[in-house]
């Protein structure tokens, strides 16, 4: 029991406090192809994003947005290349250590939400965290301290099929966040919304950077999305054709 | 703590995940636990109705025996002469003490028509209070009487087991009249048994007189049946060495546990084909648990996915999935035990007579609840359903985050493993094969059933080649009859091809065990049938009345035979008889025939195609025909020697040929009646075959015979086509069982294909939106679900009556053969067939209505709504 507890507390130094360069990201030569195609959907791509900031990946459509996030989270392995966070190498890391590493260290959002349908919106929340093994308490603490800031408390024993668009793609976010990640990952979180319901999700994600620090890399085919981020890359069939800081 | 925290977590978590996907999709789920219910229902019941067999003799044996560690019996007939007891006095000064006792089954006239076969048991009172206990009820006090066995000594006084005075509400003083060969004979109730020791043996159906009152009861002067001996435990072999030395060839001396090992090995193929059968029912519910399994996981591979992203290892994963089968398990064979224990004692009911006819005569009772039964039950479903749920969790394990991010739940790309599954399944189908050829393994047909199995999994291996092959076909056929829809509907089933070859695979499997009992009964019977037709060629057949009440060693004195030929109208009297012996460890039986006029008037058919004739006019002295069962439970042909143990000593005996027989799996060795009758010491007859003069009415002489001789002697007499009948009805009880679990299969089959249009439909829902939204009316989709429906179960039957037929052969020529030794002609039951064919379509296509009615109902937004 004292054992995690200290763990918690080391994690949410490293987390919050970190000294910036803890988790950042470093990608050296990183290509992929997937399997039966002929060009790289990723092409050699340099890039290095700092512990804390907030990114947005631009594009056409099939440019490789999704494939640098789902690199980034460990979910698909480069064909060629490094990918480091924090100074570990992903492709050194087992299945066992990337599931870890993705139940310690990142958080998901993604476009058609991803909400598990059997579980309320509640439980959806609160699994990551159950997952990580935290005692009842203290996730039934955290979950409903994040749930009333989200706006989303009363909605907590629904089931996904009974929330709206935005609603769902809140508690998504929720989810991605609950556990305090050091890294969420976001594809897309605007695009199965209304201009609306975007807006309110955006202002949540930017609320969250701000306060906690944690590095945001979203992928969005919207400029106004792109504008709440620090910085924009801009690719282009696998490459990157710009990389500016916002103003 | 934390483990216990982790523990909690994981519940939880199953909770969420897995239960309330099992109660969403309540009705696959109910399938699915029916499924498993039924299976572990039959197998427990079969299990129970075994043992409860084989242990009730088993603890009638250790009754009789009691404390006697050695038994001298006869190794042929049923008795022999006590004149050994003289030379076997030695025994005492060894500080062994021994006993002769009878038994013999009789018959007891209940009411005026009833009867019932009891078991009378003879023994010497002085020498048999050191072997058994005996407790007699007391009528006056509660308190035991200790001179228990005084009552055996009032003149035809005998004590009666408790579940005889119980049900006939007997008592001290009461007459009983017992039927004993074609004689009554009346004995009065000196005394009640308690069910404690001996009392219980035979399930209490048993009378216990005196040695001499016995003898005089069963006509067996100066005879026993057995001799107990209790040898001090250190002297055993010795004592069974020097007895063995000493005493004739025609008796054996062996422990009393010999005898329930023997009956172990003789009823082990009836005993083990009963399981084997029932484990087909385990096994269709396990197809049904990897159907519902497989498609649970393609369904739900986006989430799987999920909750990879969120942290869950695949180990959790697999875990998870294997959680859910054991839970369907475990439910489903908790119910299966229930509805095993309720059908158990109608099971014990309908294998209680084939074991009686057969094997030994045991009143079989009720059902003994063995716990090591139920749990070896449990453990096999749970176990069972725990396996066939391997491959989707090693499916699901293998799920990648990547998955998350795709939206729609993607088939399994089966296509790239059509051709591989397709190789898998040649190389089932050549195990198959090769293991048709093997012999029995200890008599029992390992590799039939092995090779059975292995033809099933290469059919489920095979179909999504045939599938792939085979759908775009019917597309064809069907789009002109029945437009647009159908063509939806086949080239729906041709993508989810992974899914669609599950759903025909189980409904194949299915309806195949369905068929394939259906042609080995129907066979069997036809056979049987056939064979009646040409071997009962007497007019009227004649028995005793104990005999016909189940009394197996009822016989007629010898004398009957002038008398009956003296009848008008009887042109030639054919007798009968036969004893029990033993040979190579197992039972079989002797009989004796007149050749002589098996030649003029019988009609056997012999394996080698002689004709009757032929073979009749050679049987005298040493040599004899021996039937199918005997020939290959033994491995002996036609020109072999056996040696079978006469009164006189053992004989070899010269095989001249193997002619078809379908009364018992025990065997006979069939000699000259002559030769029988001085060998055997024995001038009774079994039965007669009567052959009428011709110009006389078969019914009109039965009469006459009634009224000539039914003064001195109790017998029946049956036309040949009611002992045909008697024939059938026999037949028809032996293998109630078998129809039991046909019905079964039917029912097991149904569901299967319900599960799998469950399965499917849910899974086309997203389709079913869409095409909606495209303007595809409610009706077409209803009509396009149910075309589905249609084609699933039109190929479930196309491939299921083929496998069908391929296991029918293996049952008839391989798995029956081996087991009981009989020769079955190949008849299709045709009706039956497309009887099955017409169910089968209609049944699927009605439970495709659910489904339809669902799929037409989804609305155009639930597509956009990816939750
Ligand atoms: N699993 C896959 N297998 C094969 N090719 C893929 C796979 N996923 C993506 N691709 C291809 O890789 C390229 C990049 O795709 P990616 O999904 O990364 O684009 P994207 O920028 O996210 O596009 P969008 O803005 O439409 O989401 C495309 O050409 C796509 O067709
Ligand atoms: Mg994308």
């Amino acid at each position: 029991m004292t054992e995690r507890i200290l763990e918690n507390l080391a994690d949410e130094r490293g987390n919050r406090e970190g000294d910036g360069c803890l988790l950042d990201i470093v990608l050296k030569q990183v290509s992929k192809r997937y399997t039966g195609r002929h060009l790289d959907a990723v092409k050699e791509l340099d890039l290095e994003i700092r512990q804390g900031s907030f990114v947005a990946l631009l594009g056409p459509s099939g440019c490789g947005k999704s494939t640098l996030l789902n690199l980034l989270g460990g979910i698909d392995r480069p064909t060629e290349g490094v990918i480091e966070v924090g100074g570990l190498s992903l492709q050194s890391m087992g299945d066992d250590q990337l599931t870890e590493f993705r139940l310690k260290k990142l958080g998901f959002i993604f476009q058609f939400f991803n909400l598990l349908p059997t579980f309320t919106l509640e439980e959806n929340v609160r699994l990551p965290l159950e997952i990580a093994g935290h005692d009842r308490a203290f996730v039934d603490s955290e979950v409903t301290e994040l749930l009333d800031k989200i706006g989303l408390g009363e909605r907590r024993g629904y089931l996904p099929a009974q929330l709206s668009g935005g609603e769902m793609q809140r508690t998504a976010v929720a989810r991605a966040i609950v556990h305090k990640p050091a890294i969420v990952l976001a594809d897309e979180p605007t695009g199965n919304l209304d201009s609306e319901n975007g807006e309110k999700v955006l202002a949540l994600l930017s609320e969250i950077h701000a306060e906690s620090g944690i590095t945001i890399i979203m992928a969005t085919h919207s400029n106004e999305a792109a504008a709440c981020a620090e910085r924009s890359i801009r690719m282009r069939d696998g490459r990157i054709v710009s990389d500016e800081r916002n103003a | 703590m934390r483990e216990f925290d982790h523990f909690l977590g994981a519940l939880s978590l199953f909770r969420k995940f897995v239960l309330r996907d099992c109660l969403h999709n309540y009705v696959r789920t109910v399938i699915t636990i029916c499924g498993i219910t039924l299976g572990v229902s039959v197998f427990l019941a079969i299990g129970l109705a075994n043992k409860t067999a084989l242990s009730s003799f088993h603890d009638t044996v250790d009754r009789v025996a009691g404390k006697a560690n050695l038994e001298i019996r006869p190794l042929t007939g049923r008795s022999f002469d006590q004149s050994i007891l003289t030379g076997l006095t030695w025994l005492e000064m060894a500080g062994a003490v021994y006993t002769p006792i009878i038994t013999d089954d009789v018959v007891m006239s209940v009411g005026d028509d009833k009867s019932e076969p009891i078991q009378l048991l003879a023994v010497d009172y002085f020498a048999d209070d050191a072997f058994k206990g005996y407790e007699v009820a007391d009528s006056d006090s509660s308190g035991e009487s200790p001179t228990s066995l005084n009552g055996v000594f009032k003149h035809l006084g005998v004590l009666v087991g408790h579940a005889l005075a119980s049900e006939h509400k007997l008592s001290e003083g009461d007459k009983i009249e017992l039927a004993v060969d074609d004689r009554r004979f009346e004995v009065q109730v000196s005394g009640v048994l308690t069910d404690k020791g001996t009392g219980a043996a035979y399930g209490g159906r048993l009378l216990i007189c005196d040695l001499s009152l016995g003898q005089e009861i069963l006509d067996l002067p100066g005879q026993v049946s057995q001799v107990e001996i209790i040898s001090p435990p250190q002297k055993i072999e010795l004592l069974q060495e020097k007895l063995k030395s000493e005493l004739p060839v025609s008796v054996t001396v062996e422990p009393a546990s010999t005898r329930t090992s023997q009956i172990e090995k003789m009823t082990r193929s009836f005993e083990y084909n009963l399981y084997a059968l029932s484990f087909i029912a385990l096994l269709v519910g396990m197809f049904l648990i990897y159907n519902t399994m497989a498609i649970t996981v393609i369904r739900r591979r986006p989430e799987l996915g999920t909750l990879r992203i969120l942290g869950l290892s695949s180990r959790n994963i697999l875990s998870l999935i294997l959680a859910e089968a054991i839970l369907f398990g475990a439910v489903g064979s908790l119910l299966g035990l229930f509805c095993g224990v309720l059908i158990a004692d109608w099971a014990l009911q309908a294998v209680a007579m084939t074991y009686q006819r057969l094997y030994f005569s045991l009143p079989l009772d009720s059902v003994r609840l063995e716990p090591v039964i139920l749990l070896v039950a449990f453990l096999t479903g749970v176990g069972l359903t725990t396996v066939a749920a391997v491959p989707a969790a090693l499916e699901a394990a293998a799920v990648s985050p990547a998955e998350a991010t795709r939206k729609m739940s993607i088939e399994l790309n089966i296509d790239r493993w059509t051709l591989p599954f397709a190789m898998v399944a040649f190389v089932f189908f050549g195990l198959s094969a090769y293991s048709s050829t093997l012999p029995a393994l200890a008599n029992f047909p390992f590799f039939g059933y092995f090779s059975a199995l292995t033809c099933v999994f290469g059919v489920a291996f095979l179909m999504p080649a045939l599938l792939k092959r085979m759908l775009p076909v019917l597309g064809r056929i069907l789009y002109p009859l029945m437009g647009l829809e159908s063509r939806l509907a086949v080239s729906s089933l041709g993508r989810t091809l992974g899914r669609s070859s599950v759903a025909v695979a189980t409904l194949s499997i299915g309806i195949a065990m369905l068929i394939s009992l259906a042609i080995m009964i129907g066979s069997f019977r036809e056979t049987v049938i056939d064979w009646a037709r040409q071997t009962l060629v007497a007019d009227l057949w004649m028995r005793p009345a104990s005999s016909d009440g189940g009394s197996k060693n009822a016989r007629f004195s010898a004398h009957m035979e002038s008398r009956l030929a003296a009848v008008t109208g009887v042109e030639a009297v054919e007798p009968w008889t036969e004893s029990d012996f033993e040979y190579a460890g197992m039972k079989a039986t002797l009989g004796g025939a007149r050749f002589d006029l098996v030649e003029k008037y019988s009609n056997l058919n012999y394996l080698s195609g002689r004709s009757n004739r032929e073979v009749a006019s050679s049987i005298r002295g040493k040599s004899c025909i021996v039937s199918e069962s005997f020939s290959i439970k033994h491995g002996v042909q036609a020109g072999d020697t056996i040696e079978v143990p006469f009164k006189t000593g053992l004989m070899p005996l010269y095989i001249q040929d193997v002619y078809y027989d379908y009364v018992n799996d025990t065997g006979f060795v069939v000699v000259n009646r002559d030769f029988y009758r001085k060998n055997m010491k024995d001038d009774g007859i079994n039965s007669f075959a009567i052959f009428v003069k011709k110009g006389y009415e078969p019914v009109s002489v039965r009469k006459r015979i009634f009224s000539e001789l039914s003064g001195q002697s109790r017998f029946v007499v049956r036309t040949t086509g009611e002992l045909r009948e008697r024939i059938l009805e026999i037949f028809d009880q032996t293998f109630a069982v078998t129809y039991a679990l046909h019905a079964i299969s039917i029912v097991v089959a149904i569901l299967s294909v319900m599960n799998a249009l469950f399965a499917l439909t849910e899974e086309s829902r997203r389709e079913f939106g869409i095409l909606k939204y495209i303007g595809l009316p409610a009706k077409g989709i209803k009509k396009m679900v149910l075309t589905e429906a249609g084609v699933l179960g039109l190929y479930g039957c196309v491939f299921g009556i083929m496998l069908g037929f391929v296991l029918s052969l293996l049952l008839i020529y391989v798995i029956n053969k081996q087991s009981f030794g009989w020769t079955i002609r190949f008849t299709v039951p045709f009706d039956f067939i497309a009887q099955t064919f017409v169910i089968i379509m209609f049944t699927s296509i009605a439970s495709g209505l659910i489904p339809a009615r669902l799929a037409s109902a989804t609305q155009a937004p639930e597509v956009v709504r990816s939750e």
